[in-house]
């Protein structure tokens, strides 16, 4: 089979040619259609009944796409008149912002905003500012005592401090333009900020705006990291035609998969360009590995045609295997129901399959268009290899770690110690955001300042979570039991530290009760009878108000209501906490006949009902997803090594580093997020071609030594050099991105450096322990076919050619 | 060999050091309804040497044995609002409520029985308890109604001011004279412990009271709707209303702390009066704009208010005051 492949290459190599240039030039013409923007209906789970809850009341009770714009007065307080213009003009802009739903932009200055009295004449609700400014001094303090005493607006829309006013104003998600928003909304800061205000904007629209702003930046280390990796490997092989070759071929397969997700119309996450970065690594390994061993054939053959033909026949099977298994490990994340990580799964999947055609029939077609791959590379002489000394010593002190079986015994022990008390780390692993803010940006970035500044002023503002109220019949909104519940709810939720405050439409209820019990607070109490409650709500809506100002709280048949929860903050196990207590006091409520004869109530709408939605999503996802991650390595392993118990012995250092970067994030409170988690499950792919590397050259070693530390031991000074040098170009290249002004960029590339040390360590220290531990028979088997002896010479990867240096040095000395 | 063995201690000294740092860490954050005060409103406060309770909705009194810096949730295992609260000793209150129940602690709030029960006679609100010793004490409420016990609760006698009004608030001076007084100019005396009453006639009648204080037989002090503020001389034969404040806010309870008239009310409005006639805002800025409901002093002469949503307002001596909702208004353009 080999054999026809790399025959079909050699003498079919021009139609090759033509053929991928012609598919490549196809999807380099797909490519401009790609935007790289970030979106936030791509992080929601069409699955998830949070999102499917949310989007059933978002039109009525407003949902998670809001950008709240708060005025701050650098002195004295809000209360002035060209204050309260800002805060009218901002307004009236935001209604015509695009986008924007014009029944949702509340503030001060805002017709909707009402202030419920009694007078003598009956209820009335007149604007609470609209359509004047305060100009004397009397109608300010008449002001300042309608928003003090009226709870909807002190400390919703005026800060519990009088300092400043909160302009809210909510978009339609499927129309809104982040660029154009972000656009807008720094114009209008620029335009308002003087030096009697201050202007704070927060909002998911700004954060992808922000990041959308940094998109030249992070393209730019983008370039550098490449040029970085670019770099290294000619230091290491001192060829321009070897750093050429694997360019192109990482340009082939980056318009194949670009190109792919503008084929389909996926749009990429800036935030996530460094996983496409690690394909972009892995296919200039694959590359290079061909092109030296090419030239290890032309040596030994000093006849081109032949040359290629033997080097495609030694390196395809095995090539394919790699490539595939990487490929098989990204498909997977696709199990995960968030659209971005699918998109993300399909695009690098695509991604790197194509390295089959970047790299694999590529490099052969190329070499032999090519006159002449030139002068044999100076591999051997010039590479840093060949600095004998610290990293030589230090091998050779890792290798002497597992030298003998005791030895082993206690590396193994020890690891199972670190695998205990990461596993105690990882029980506190937080799923979601670890801290306040946004961890996507940095704590001093702008945005987070501002999210700090309008924290502290309308402390939960920030993160409502809405408990749905979903009726069986018309009117059950009006029942005095239902809006017991939902009061007993609210009581329930505010004893939770995490709880600032709550509010509902039995708050209204009983805040108009109140008044005409004449405002005496022991009437602030829910009626006892449907027709009280339908006597109140009929006065407090048929009084000046207008179709749509109590949107926020029912819907117009009394059938659905809710309570929204304002948290104190919006990390992960904040919402879980208050999540898992409402679910209680839904049990309770489900259990009681009397209640739910008439109503459900439902988990969970608003932006941190979205936000549980990911978190888990990804929670449920995380075990299965690194389950099967390594199943599949194991299996493919297994397929290709021909033994189930290599890829079973491949899987256990996996395991062990994935398991102990997961208590490292714990550690550093780093979050699991929809983020972070694809960088953790494709790492695998890092770890598997160490391990392999090891295990072939292991494999080598026996058959030349005979006894299997030595051969052990000779395997980590050989390939291990080789394994650490391809790390350390991954790690040194990863770590430019520690200087991106998005934090969660820079704490990615940190994150994978840390990842693939782990796994570097994990195929240096660990497999070579298990492996002396437990002298697998797959390693010890004399008999060789001659298949697995290609692919154990093969698999040894990329730098099989330093090995075979190596070897032959210690042979001759 | 030995440098193996160096680096397997320096191994397991990095792991327990970093044990350590993960250990030191300030750990997550706990849901604890025992250790947070309730957001809910808090309708009535009662103390006694040194301990205080605060009622709510829902049946929940709140505890605090440290004068409102700590409060602990005693369940009374009723869903009604309770609406008032009395103590006798830190171990005997009675607390009343919606739909006209009773309930009773012997230990100090820790178990409550239920004494009254809502029936379809007996349903109406209850607005107001106190007991004057462990054995005597009076509730009223909606309806006119008036019940009175002489034995603690045990058994409860009924009567009424014969009349549709809701009564908000009473004052015993012992165990035979008290006033009540309540909605549309409602006041009435008794002298034989509640079970006649005689009607009296407040100058504006269609004024609602919900506050009422008697420092002795003759002189006291009503307080009720858009701020008013009564006087009497003479037990109530005849009231007075003295000169408004600036505020024209509801008054809630009215209380004489050493010689000084205290009143609170709608939107934390807190007036106080040396003389009992010439009244003036007490407390500016405003501790908070929510209600304060009920005001209570302690045997020492502390205060504790209570308020809407949570609202806790202490003090040592009137001249100095705490909230738990301290909001420092910028109601001063500084």
């Amino acid at each position: 089979m080999e054999r026809k492949i790399s025959e079909f290459i050699v003498q079919r190599y021009r139609l090759l040619l033509v053929l991928l240039a012609v598919v490549t030039a196809i999807f380099a013409y797909q490519i401009p259609k790609v935007t790289v923007a970030s979106n936030i209906t791509d992080l929601l789970s069409s699955k998830h009944p949070y999102v499917k809850l949310d989007k059933e009341f978002r039109n009525i009770f407003g949902g998670s796409n809001v950008v709240l714009i708060q005025v701050k007065a650098k002195n004295g307080s809000i209360f002035d008149e060209d204050l309260l213009k800002k805060v009218r003009h901002i307004t009236d802009q935001l209604r015509f912002f695009p986008g924007v739903d014009r029944n949702k932009v509340y503030s001060l200055a805002a017709r909707k905003v009402k202030h419920m009295k009694v007078t003598s004449w009956g209820m009335e609700s007149p604007p609470i500012m609209w359509p004047d400014i305060p100009h004397t001094q009397d109608e300010m303090d008449a002001l300042k005592k309608r928003v003090f005493t009226d709870d909807t607006i002190f400390g919703k829309l005026v800060s519990l401090d009088g300092k400043a006013a909160l302009i809210s104003a909510e978009f339609f998600p499927e129309k809104i333009d982040y660029r154009v928003t972000f656009r807008n909304l720094q114009k209008l800061r620029v335009e308002e900020e003087d030096d009697k205000a201050e202007i704070n904007i927060v909002g998911d629209p700004v954060i992808y705006g922000t990041i959308d702003s940094h998109l030249s930046e992070t393209l730019t280390i983008f370039g550098l990291t490449i040029l970085a990796m670019l770099l290294l490997l000619f230091i290491y092989t001192r060829s321009f035609m070897f750093m050429l070759l694997p360019i192109l071929s990482a340009i082939i397969s980056f318009c194949w998969g670009v190109g792919f997700a503008g084929a389909m119309g996926y749009n990429i996450d800036p935030l996530i360009l460094v996983v496409p970065l690690l394909i972009t690594a892995r296919t200039l390994s694959h590359s290079i590995q061909f092109n030296e061993r090419l030239v290890e054939e032309t040596e030994r053959f000093c006849d081109k045609k032949h040359a290629v033909a033997e080097t495609v026949f030694a390196l395809f099977y095995p090539g394919l295997s790699g490539i595939v298994t990487d490929a098989a490990g990204i498909l997977i994340i696709a199990i995960i129901p968030i659209p971005l990580l699918v998109k993300l799964s399909y695009i690098c999947f695509f991604w790197a399959m194509s390295v089959v055609f970047s790299v694999l029939f590529f490099n052969p077609v190329i070499a032999m268009s090519l006159p002449s791959l030139g002068r044999k590379a100076t591999i051997e002489n010039e590479c840093l290899v060949h600095d004998e000394g610290f990293i030589d010593r230090i091998l050779a002190q890792t290798a002497a770690l597992t030298a003998t079986k005791q030895r082993a015994w206690t590396v193994i022990g020890m690891v199972m110690v670190l695998l205990a008390w990461s596993g105690y780390l990882n029980s506190r692993l937080i799923i979601g955001d670890a801290k306040p803010g946004t961890p996507i940006l940095w704590p001093d970035s702008p945005y987070n300042m501002d999210e700090k500044s309008i924290n502290d002023h309308f402390p939960g503002v920030m993160n409502p979570l809405l408990i749905v109220m979903k009726g069986k019949e018309t009117d059950v909104v009006k029942e005095p039991i239902v809006l017991k519940a939902m009061d007993d709810f609210q009581r329930h939720l505010s004893g939770l530290t995490d709880v600032g405050a709550t509010f509902s439409f039995a708050d209204l209820v009983k805040s108009v009760n109140m008044k005409f019990f004449e405002n005496m607070p022991k009437g602030s109490v829910i009626p006892e009878s449907k027709r009280a409650v339908g006597m109140v709500s009929h006065l407090m809506e048929g009084s000046g108000s207008e179709p749509g100002d109590f949107d926020k709280y029912r819907d117009y048949e009394y059938m659905n209501s809710n309570i929204a929860v304002y948290l104190n903050d919006r990390m992960g196990t904040t919402i879980e906490n208050v999540l898992k207590s409402s679910q209680a006091f839904i049990d309770k409520c489900e259990a009681d006949k009397s209640i739910s004869n008439f109503i459900h109530f439902k988990l969970a709408a608003g932006l941190m009902g979205l936000r549980a939605s990911i978190n888990q999503e990804i929670a449920k996802y995380e075990v299965t997803l690194l389950v099967l991650a390594l199943a599949i390595t194991a299996v493919f392993c297994g397929f290709f090594l021909r033994s189930t118990s290599a890829g079973l012995v491949l899987i256990i250092p996996l395991f062990v580093s994935n398991f102990l970067v997961f208590g490292y994030m714990a550690f550093m409170r780093i979050g699991l997020n929809v983020n972070t988690l694809p960088v953790a499950s494709i790492a695998i792919g890092i770890g598997v071609d160490y391990g392999i590397y090891l295990i072939s050259r292991v494999k080598e070693e026996y058959q030349r030594v005979g006894n299997l530390e030595e051969a052990i031991f000779n395997s980590i000074r050989t390939t291990g050099k080789a394994i650490t040098f391809t790390a350390l170009t991954i790690v040194l290249s990863v770590l430019a991105w520690i200087f991106s002004s998005i934090k969660f960029q820079a704490e990615m590339g940190l994150l994978l450096s840390i990842v693939t040390l782990f796994h570097l360590a994990g195929a240096l220290i660990f497999l070579p322990a298990l492996l002396t531990a437990i002298k697998p028979k797959f390693l010890t088997n004399a008999s060789v076919t001659e298949k697995s002896a290609s692919i154990k010479d093969s698999n040894g990867l990329m730098l099989e050619a330093n090995s075979g240096y190596y070897s032959n040095q210690e042979a001759s000395s | 060999m030995r440098t193996y063995r160096k680096s397997c201690l320096l191994f397991l000294a990095v792991i327990v050091f970093c044990s350590a740092v993960a250990e030191a860490e300030t750990p997550l954050s706990m849901s604890s309804i025992q250790n947070k005060m309730c957001a809910a409103d808090l309708y009535a406060v009662d103390s006694c040497k040194g301990h205080i309770w605060a009622t709510s909705a829902g049946g929940a009194v709140y505890y605090s044995p440290d004068l409102g810096k700590s409060w602990q949730l005693q369940e009374t295992g009723i869903p009604n609002e309770l609406f008032s609260i009395s103590f006798t000793d830190e171990m005997n209150g009675w607390a009343v409520g919606r739909s006209g129940v009773i309930v009773h602690t012997a230990d100090g709030g820790r178990t409550w029985l239920m004494q009254r029960k809502e029936t379809p006679e007996t349903h109406a609100n209850l607005y107001k308890v106190q007991f004057i010793d462990n054995r005597k004490g009076w509730a009223i409420g909606e309806w006119s109604t008036i019940v009175y016990t002489t034995d603690g609760g045990e058994t409860w006698a009924e009567t009424s001011l014969g009349e549709d009004k809701i009564l908000f608030s009473m004052c015993f001076i012992d165990e035979k004279q008290g006033w009540i007084v309540g909605e549309l100019g409602t006041m009435a005396r008794t002298i034989d412990g509640g079970k006649t009453w005689t009607k009296q006639t407040p100058p504006e009648k269609n004024k609602s009271f919900y506050g009422v204080f008697f420092k002795d037989r003759s002189h006291g002090w009503a307080c009720g709707i858009d701020g008013i503020i009564l006087r009497t001389e003479d037990g109530g034969t005849s009231w007075q209303q003295v000169p408004p404040t600036s505020s024209k806010e509801n008054l809630y309870d009215i209380d004489l702390v050493g010689n000084k008239l205290w009143a609170i009310g709608m939107n934390g409005i807190m007036v106080t009066s040396e003389n009992g006639f010439d009244w003036h805002i007490g407390v500016e800025p405003r501790l908070t704009y929510q209600w304060l409901m009920d005001w209570v002093t302690t045997e020492k002469g502390e205060i504790v208010i209570a308020g809407a949503k949570g609202t806790i307002i202490t003090s040592k001596d009137t001249t100095a005051w705490q909230s738990n909702r301290q909001i420092r208004l910028c109601t001063t353009d500084e």
